[in-house]
């Protein structure tokens, strides 16, 4: 059974896929050229010292970004 | 053909993400006989080099690193304006080079797609095949170069290999027009200003899927690791810290016995000098002006080596990635960019480099509140003020009993660059450069070990520039500032005092001509005369008027600080008395009357006055480039030097009131 | 007036004109106009 949340809410070393990614504007488009399109697999891997920013893995590499950006991306796991 | 209808050199452009080993596959394809300028009406980077192909010479042009070409940031928009020809100095190029990281296929891959639809022929340089096949994974580059529809080529971006193999293929393509190998699907679901993205993502997809074995997503392992101990939520600041601290005492104590062989090597040169030359203007010139000037600075070369050494080490490594991931949260609270941090971190070498690095910071707002606080990065030039004051008044004294004074001190002054930096972005953020909070997405890039010759190659350019600069500009500054406190010569006192020339004994140093010694010579210069114009205003620092000199010298740069005491106390030396270290000179310095000149509270003074000051004359030039306004620069001016004469006021007056007088 | 005295001036005088070029090329510093570019850094 598909559970849907928030990146932001993705328990650690789960790993999901990413079902949309809200939002207009340049962060979000180059959310997109990031390869953070629906489709594709994501692991959250760490949070920063105050939870802020957030390492996450996905096609091989090692994305940071702030709690902002993630509360926009839904995923499915 | 260039825009003037004329047929030029083949122009070759290298393009592909940051972190994929593009700097590294250009200099190793142009042999490091690269030109660095700027391109016309921006101040960002234009790095071009020959690279021969079959007996042609190209020009291969290094694009700046990017993740797209629908450009958001300047560089970005550099970039892509340069591929579509239009770019004003640049012809368009007539092959582009892609080069493609294997271990991040996907996201690399995704520029390379763009590159298609702007009709230039591609060449896919393939680097970091070695580090993928470490992982387990295959790539089966006929089969990607087939569903690309564009050559592909393994090349070792370090050794060069496979490059012959890549001018080949760069050879074929000339004059082609590329096929773009996937379609945009009109009538798919999310379609619409993204839909471009989406279908170059699956295309690529598709393409990974067909040609790479065994994709694993435990591709990080190491690297996660490590990261789990230095990104750790609570050590991982303290662990940055450490290594700050062991960065700073390694710089101090392997520097110190190079220094000291250095200055006693100038000391002996000088003495030499003054004993074989004859008695006279020319003499005392190149003793106690040029000798005295450009080795007071030339004695901390081994020191700026080593702090080039560690950052380079830092850089390569991929830790500063880590460590601005670790201060993100407290750079983002004072409105800063996450993207700040690397022109920051140059800032430690020297604000220039970093100030030009704003230039990926999307937001004017943003991009300008890192270049006002860029020069409270306390640069390299402040280093020899820092450890001469440290070395004289703070040697040998531990804290906990391992961790010296020196390297506390030094972390200390660059905490308080940086406390403060935080201080003033904040206000501006506030006030004149409000803005929506900036935007935070940073590639980690796997840790690497550094490329060591990379490395060297660095430190050798740096002290290459560190001596030119000392050979040049502070020669000068030397030469004018000896001047200045030679001049005028008084002699009008020796009848009025009645002091007997000395006569010149043979063997002994003979005596100059002049009446006064030359203690009082120098009160009388312009130079002593001007000192004591300002006395009044540095003296509720701690400062006396010799001090003085030097502190007006050092806003035409800051190492001239140590030039001009070291002058200063040459000068001002009477007959008969050796040549000293610094640091004693410094430490017998006496007031006019008769005080010690130093303690250690006015070192530490002089210090927090460094950390604070704006005293570089080219970063006020390329303030002034980059945010196209006098009124940024003047203001930068205005504000630092109020800072730092109150921090310097602060500091004194409040070590006093606490009893360190 | 001994040549040292000669060579001192004009050593002084060699001094500030280099200063005073340094000065005028640093205003131009980074300047889009030709000529000016990277190398324009004081501080390296």
């Amino acid at each position: 059974m598909a559970e849907n949340t928030i990146l932001t809410n993705l328990p650690i070393g789960r790993e999901a896929r990413v079902t949309a990614v809200k939002g207009e504007g340049r962060v979000t488009r180059r959310l997109m050229e990031m390869g953070v399109i629906p489709g594709v697999a994501v692991q959250v891997v760490k949070m920063a010292p105050f939870g802020d920013p957030i390492e996450v893995r996905l096609r091989g590499y090692s994305l940071a970004m702030r709690r902002t950006e993630a509360d926009a991306i839904e995923v499915s796991f | 053909m260039d825009t003037n209808g004329h047929n030029s050199q083949i122009t070759i452009a290298l393009a592909g993400n940051p972190n994929a080993g593009k700097t590294t596959l250009f200099n190793s394809l142009t042999g490091l006989k690269q030109k660095v300028a700027n391109y016309p009406g921006v101040t960002v980077e234009r790095k071009e080099g020959p690279w021969t192909l079959n007996g042609k010479t190209a020009n291969l042009i290094d694009l700046p690193g990017l993740y797209s070409l629908d450009a958001t940031s300047l560089d970005e928009h550099i970039a892509s304006d340069i591929i579509r020809g239009e770019q004003a100095g640049v012809q368009k190029p007539d092959a582009i080079v892609a080069v493609v990281d294997a271990t991040n296929l996907e996201r690399n891959l995704y520029l390379v797609m763009q590159m298609f639809e702007f009709g230039v022929p591609v060449v896919i340089a393939l680097t970091m095949i070695d580090v993928f096949e470490k992982q387990k994974h295959e790539i089966d580059i006929e089969m990607l170069s087939a569903r690309l529809k564009t050559p592909v080529v393994a090349v070792n971006a370090k050794s060069g290999r496979g490059r012959n193999q890549l001018a080949a293929k760069v050879q074929e393509v000339l004059h082609t027009t590329p096929v773009v190998p996937y379609e945009f699907n009109e009538n798919a679901e999310n379609a619409g200003p993204n839909g471009k993205i989406f279908s170059r993502y699956n295309f690529i997809s598709e393409v990974v899927q067909d040609s790479v074995w065994h994709s694993d997503q435990k591709s990080h392992r190491l690297s996660d690791k490590i990261d789990r101990v230095l990104t750790h939520k609570f050590f991982g600041l303290v662990i940055l810290v450490a290594i700050l601290l062991v960065v700073f005492q390694t710089i101090f104590s392997w520097a110190s016995l190079p220094m000291d062989l250095l200055e006693k090597g100038f000391g002996a040169i000088s003495d030499f000098v003054r004993a074989e030359m004859p008695p006279g203007i020319l003499t005392d010139l190149l003793a106690d002006g040029i000798i005295a000037g450009v080795g007071g600075v030339v004695v901390f070369l081994p020191q700026i080596l080593l702090l080039f050494l560690f950052i380079s080490l830092l850089e390569d490594s991929g830790y500063m990635a880590r460590a601005a991931f670790l201060l993100d949260k407290l750079m983002s609270r004072v409105g800063l960019h996450g993207k700040a941090f690397l022109p920051l971190i140059s800032s430690f070498a020297c604000a220039i480099p970093g100030i030009m690095a704003t230039r990926t910071i999307e937001s004017r707002r943003d991009r300008f509140a890192t270049i006002m606080i860029a020069p409270f990065m306390s640069c390299s030039a402040r280093l020899p003020v820092y450890t001469l004051m440290i070395g004289a008044f703070f040697g040998g004294q531990y804290v906990f009993g391992f961790i010296s004074m020196g390297a506390v001190l030094m972390l200390a002054m660059y905490a308080l660059g940086i406390i403060v930096a935080i201080v003033v972005a904040g206000i501006l953020k506030r006030t004149v450069l409000k803005a929506p909070p900036p935007p935070f997405l940073m590639e980690l890039p796997p840790y690497r070990l550094p490329n060591l010759r990379t490395v060297f190659q660095n430190m050798f350019t740096r002290a290459l520039l560190f001596l030119k600069r000392a050979g040049t500009v502070i020669l000068a500054i030397s030469i004018i500032l000896w001047a200045l406190m030679y001049f005028p010569r008084s002699s009008q006192q020796s009848a009025v005092s009645g002091q007997q020339p000395e006569v010149s004994v043979a063997g002994n140093i003979p005596s100059e001509s002049t009446p006064l010694p030359e203690s009082e010579q120098l009160k009388h210069s312009f130079a002593g005369k001007l000192g004591h114009v300002i006395e009044p205003v540095i003296q509720p620092l701690g400062f006396d008027w010799k001090i003085g000199v030097a502190l007006i010298a050092s806003f035409a740069a800051r190492e001239v600080l140590v030039s001009t005491l070291s002058i200063i106390y040459n000068v001002g030396k009477d007959e008969g008395a050796e040549s000293q270290t610094l640091i004693a000179a410094v430490r017998d310095a006496k007031t006019d009357d008769g005080k010690p000149a130093w303690t250690p509270l006015t070192a530490l003074t002089l210090m927090v006055f460094f950390v604070l000051a704006m005293q570089c004359m080219s970063t006020v030039a390329i303030v002034r480039r980059e945010t196209n306004s006098w009124s940024w620069p003047l203001f930068m001016i205005g504000y630092m030097t109020a800072l730092a004469y109150l921090g310097a006021f602060l500091t004194y007056q409040g070590g006093k009131l606490l009893g360190f007088g | 007036m001994n040549i040292q005295y000669i060579i001192v001036i004009a050593i002084i005088l060699g001094a500030f004109a280099y200063a005073g070029l340094q000065l005028r090329k640093r205003s131009r510093a980074f300047s889009p106009k030709a000529g000016c570019g990277k190398e324009d850094c004081g501080c390296k």
